[in-house]
């Protein structure tokens, strides 16, 4: 089934059918939804009884808002706070904040490690994917990606001043303080050069400044904090960054000095 | 034949004939007794002369030698015969000549200097005639066993004229040679050389006699005929330049310690023209460009630091005639010019910063009316085209308008046009330049006819070159160009047409596009007006209103309505009515907006005993068309008749008690009865001082919107183009392309590609975020 579905988004994605089949055959989630065993089946069929314990009364195509508050209760997940649920939201391919599809939800599941096929089992994978979050870069850029596009206002192309202020505090500073970090210091490094007051200044800044958020900056943000030094001292002005992160570098520099 | 005897002692000479000549097969020893006789007389006596009967013999003699068969030739070698005897003859023909420079070598030992050059010049032109003819005698011998022999690969044969030449060589010039040194000779010419330096008089025809037998004893072993230059090279050009460079090293270094750099250029440049001169007299022309050389370095590139240490005195100076020796002179050697260029640049700048400042007006300075004094464009434009001019002059003068200097002008104008102390911001030098061509192109400008109007316009056309915001100019031109269309101002429309032309060719049809199609409406106007004119007389209507319409495109002039509310007057609106009907019948479908604010009116008076034409904006027409009812009324009265905005009802109110057509008291006007006024046209049309501040911020606000408008469109139009581009390349290609209108700034070309990003038109490649791509 993947097939359709994945392939559109993989041709969509690498421009070309010949990319597209490269990209399927180097990619082992693919393959495992395009070879799809008994056990699996069984599996499936389990996850797909989960999903139907929550879903809406009103749209049998959904789980809705009342069915994620109830799944979170069950899974032990405080919605306000517990980035998990954007974890969740990137992996099951959730495109509306508390809303998911049965295909999904399930494809997304029987992907993860760990044969899961219960509440238990889901329950049990939560605390893991709250660690890679934190800790493997690709991952979390997936995640906070997603959110970008989960959380922003419909048709809208900018993320509201607030609600952008509040992802970040969501994901950045638990990603700052692990080790290793999701947001370290690029090459090579461990732990991020970029402190937890820099972040607060970022925020501040973004305050004072009082505009919308672009999808260009929410992305380049996390290149930024990968990429500067603790001084800010090599940051080029000329280089092609958005230039919000331009003034925020300025605003930074100018308030050292004084 | 010469008369006189020879002085060598020798018996006079006799001539030998027929009798004389050994047999045709005479041996060696009795033919060559005969020739020698022959030979010594061409070599040494041809002045004495020579018949040709004896030339003929001698001639015969040589033929019959070579040709004659010998016994101890082998069977059949007549030419093998030929050969061996030709081998003896040239032997010793050569004996006889490599002797006779032997003599002459000894005889020269004991001569020195100028009496060795006569010498050697004397005996060299005796030599070399005597050896063109004895070669012409040998004709045979040359011809044949020469010839052959050269055939057969036998480098040290020559033909007799060149033997004669390798004999002098070998046996008498050489022998000049000092151990290590330079020749004797040479030492001779150089001393000669030396005392012509030093002003003395010297025989040049000698000197390029001797020189010359430098040039010919070069016998190039492959090509006789070609010339050589080994020899004159060693002998003569190598010591010559050491001389040379040791001679003027001496000369300049302690010429300048005694004399200023301005004689010591007029020194070097006569040297070098007089060396120059020497080649032409006496040298080689191979030696020209060495010598040039040589004498470069030494007199100029040795002093260089010298000459640019000079430059600035000479500029600040104005010694033009200084400059044009030291550009000659620099521009002798390479890089000699670039520290010039360099302080030229700067100075030319700097006197463009001191010229501006001349013509600000003092700090506080105020007018008579006691408003603080501004600076008048006028003089500000004329002060930056005095600088260019006096500098081009210099340039096009004492520097040849050489290419180098001409860029250092146009970057030292370009830097003080732009930026310097009137500059309050980087838009004002534009906006000058704009009132500058407004004051040239208005009536009011009476010191100037056509032509110098002209004249003016061409001057300003010279700062618009360096205008870097040329896009501010053009608000500004446009702004004031309107004003002058609608307010018929200007002086003449061929004035104004002109340099609309002069702008379009510098800058294209786009940038003056709305400058012309601001004239079209203005002559579209007039013909509208005609035809509503025509129409209304047909009508037979009955109006003692002249009315006069001008239909301006709203896309083409920067006026926008003003943001008043306006009551049409009464006395109007038939009028207003007509032509409203008559231009949606003409132009169906086209918006009519008023512009009250740029209206004019005259109004003539019937309520006082002299009759005025008041001249107003429409303001005042309709404050006054309010008083043909009552001779008093409120300001609440005004505020509903004219619906005008309190604030300009007031401001026009303020004029028209100021001219006391009006009697304010408290919040009522009375009309004035017993107005008076020397003229019969009172002008009432008196800008208010508001909008004239007004008006350079609205500008400038309107510049700012097209530039964020340029800065997208170029980006857009590029990445159409090419797809996909780093974000550097198109950093720079976005600033070359724009540098044309205005100094871009890059992080106004970033804010651009952020919105354009957000607006999806581009999108960051993926894993490159570097690096753009264009999405159709």
């Amino acid at each position: 089934m993947s097939s359709l579905a994945d392939a559109q988004k993989l041709v969509k994605k690498h421009r070309t059918v010949e990319g597209a089949i490269e990209a399927f055959y180097s990619d082992p989630s693919m393959q495992r939804h395009a070879t799809t065993t008994k056990e699996d089946k069984t599996k499936e069929k389990k996850l797909g009884d989960v999903w139907e314990k929550f879903k809406d009364p009103s749209d049998p195509k959904l789980i809705k808002i009342d069915g994620t508050m109830q799944l979170c209760e069950e899974l032990d997940i405080d919605p306000s706070t517990d980035s998990v649920l954007f974890c969740l939201a990137a992996d099951l391919g959730s495109k509306v904040t508390g809303e998911w599809e049965k295909g999904p939800w399930v494809s997304g599941w029987s992907s993860m490690p760990g044969n899961i096929d219960s509440i238990e089992g889901m329950k049990a994978r939560l605390p893991a994917l709250r660690e890679k979050l934190n800790t493997e870069p690709a991952y979390f850029k997936k995640v906070y990606m997603h959110t970008f596009d989960l959380v922003k206002a419909p048709g809208a192309r900018t993320l509201a001043l607030d609600t952008a202020i509040d992802m970040w505090t969501l994901f950045i500073p638990p990603a700052l303080q692990a080790s290793p970090s999701a947001l370290s210091h690029l090459p090579s490094s461990t732990t991020s050069l970029f402190s937890m007051q820099d972040f607060e200044s970022w925020i501040e800044f973004q305050r004072q400044r009082g505009k919308a958020v672009s999808k260009d900056t929410w992305t380049l943000f996390i290149d930024f904090v990968r990429t500067i030094d603790a001084d800010f001292k090599d940051y080029d002005e000329e280089a092609a960054w958005p230039s919000t992160i331009d003034d925020f570098v300025e605003h930074v520099r100018a308030s050292r000095k004084a | 034949m010469s008369t006189s005897a020879s002085s060598s002692g020798k018996a006079a000479w006799r001539e030998p004939t027929k009798e004389d000549k050994p047999p045709k097969d005479a041996d060696l020893p009795e033919a060559w007794a005969f020739l020698k006789v022959g030979v010594e007389h061409i070599m040494t006596r041809l002045h004495l002369g020579m018949s040709y009967s004896y030339y003929i013999l001698l001639y015969t003699a040589i033929y019959d030698f070579c040709t004659a068969s010998r016994p101890t030739a082998g069977h059949g070698a007549t030419r093998g015969g030929a050969s061996l005897q030709g081998s003896e003859l040239y032997k010793s023909l050569h004996v006889f000549l490599s002797n006779h420079c032997k003599r002459l070598r000894e005889e020269s030992d004991t001569l020195s200097d100028h009496e060795l050059l006569k010498f050697y010049a004397k005996e060299w032109d005796r030599y070399t005639t005597g050896a063109t003819y004895v070669n012409k005698l040998f004709n045979y011998l040359n011809k044949h066993w020469v010839k052959r022999e050269k055939e057969e690969g036998r480098k040290e044969v020559y033909t007799v004229y060149t033997l004669a030449l390798v004999a002098w060589k070998n046996n008498f010039f050489n022998h000049f040679a000092n151990q290590g040194g330079v020749s004797r000779l040479t030492q001779a010419i150089l001393r000669q050389i030396e005392h012509q330096r030093n002003g003395e008089v010297v025989d040049s025809g000698l000197l390029k006699q001797v020189i010359e037998s430098y040039v010919s004893l070069g016998i190039d072993q492959g090509d006789y005929q070609r010339a050589n230059l080994d020899v004159y090279k060693e002998h003569f050009q190598t010591p010559f330049l050491a001389a040379t460079r040791q001679y003027y090293k001496n000369e300049s270094s302690l010429y300048v310690v005694a004399n200023s750099v301005s004689d010591y250029m007029k020194k070097a440049e006569d040297r070098l023209d007089e060396e120059a001169q020497r080649v032409t007299l006496y040298l080689n022309d191979s030696t020209r460009k060495d010598l040039k050389e040589t004498c470069e370095r030494v007199l100029v590139s040795d002093h260089a630091e010298l000459l640019w240490d000079e430059f600035q005195a000479l500029l600040d100076a104005d010694r033009l005639k200084d400059l044009t020796r030291m550009y000659a002179l620099l521009s002798r050697i390479p890089t000699g010019l670039e520290p010039l260029r360099r302080q030229f640049e700067e100075h030319v700048k700097r006197a463009g910063l001191a010229a501006v400042q001349r013509v600000l007006p003092a700090a506080g300075a105020v007018n008579e009316a006691g408003k603080a004094e501004v600076l008048d464009p006028k003089s500000y434009i004329e002060a930056l085209l005095e600088v260019h001019g006096k500098f081009g002059e210099v340039v096009d003068g004492p520097f040849r308008a050489e290419l180098g200097f001409n860029a250092s002008l146009d970057k030292a104008c370009r830097d003080f046009c732009n930026t310097n102390a009137a500059c309050t911001s980087p838009t004002k030098s534009p906006e000058l330049l704009a009132s500058y061509c407004d004051q040239m192109l208005r009536k009011s400008n009476k010191d100037l006819d056509g032509e110098s109007v002209e004249n003016a316009l061409n001057q300003a056309m010279i700062i618009f070159r360096y205008i870097d915001d040329k896009d501010v100019f053009q608000k500004f031109y446009q702004k004031k160009l309107a004003l002058r269309l609608i307010g018929q101002l200007s002086a003449s429309d061929d004035s104004e047409s002109s340099m609309i032309t002069k702008l379009k060719e510098l800058s294209g049809f786009e940038y003056t596009n709305k400058l012309t199609r601001m004239f079209t409406d203005m002559n579209l106007s007039r013909d509208l007006t005609e035809k509503f004119k025509e129409k209304e007389r047909n009508r037979a209507a009955s109006s003692d209103i002249d009315f006069t319409a001008m239909i301006l495109g709203a896309n083409f002039w920067p006026i926008v309505p003003a943001p008043t509310n306006y009551a049409v007057p009464r006395e109007i609106q038939s009028t207003y009515d007509a032509f409203t009907k008559y231009h949606s019948e003409v132009h169906s479908g086209r918006k009519l907006t008023w512009l009250w604010h740029v209206m004019k009116a005259e109004l003539r008076t019937t309520y006082l005993p002299q009759k005025y034409i008041f001249m107003t904006n429409a303001y005042q027409m309709a404050i006054l068309c309010q008083f043909n009812e009552n001779d008093s009324l409120s300001l609440q009265d005004l505020l509903s008749g004219t619906q005008l905005q309190e604030s300009v009802l007031n401001a026009q109110l303020g004029l028209l008690v100021k001219a006391k057509i009006l009697l304010q008291d408290g919040n009522n006007y009375d009309l004035n009865l017993n107005f008076k006024s020397k003229k019969l046209k009172v002008n009432l049309n008196q800008p208010v001082k508001s909008e004239q501040k007004a008006e350079a911020t609205e500008v400038l606000a309107a510049v700012d919107e097209d530039r964020k408008f340029v800065y997208q469109a170029t980006i857009v139009r590029l990445m159409k183009a090419r797809k996909t581009m780093k974000h550097q390349a198109l950093i720079q290609e976005v600033t070359a392309q724009i540098s044309t209108k205005f100094t871009p700034k890059v992080s106004e070309i970033k804010k651009a590609i952020d919105l354009l990003l957000d607006k999806e038109y581009l999108e960051r490649d993926e894993g490159q975020k570097d690096s753009y791509s264009y999405l159709a």
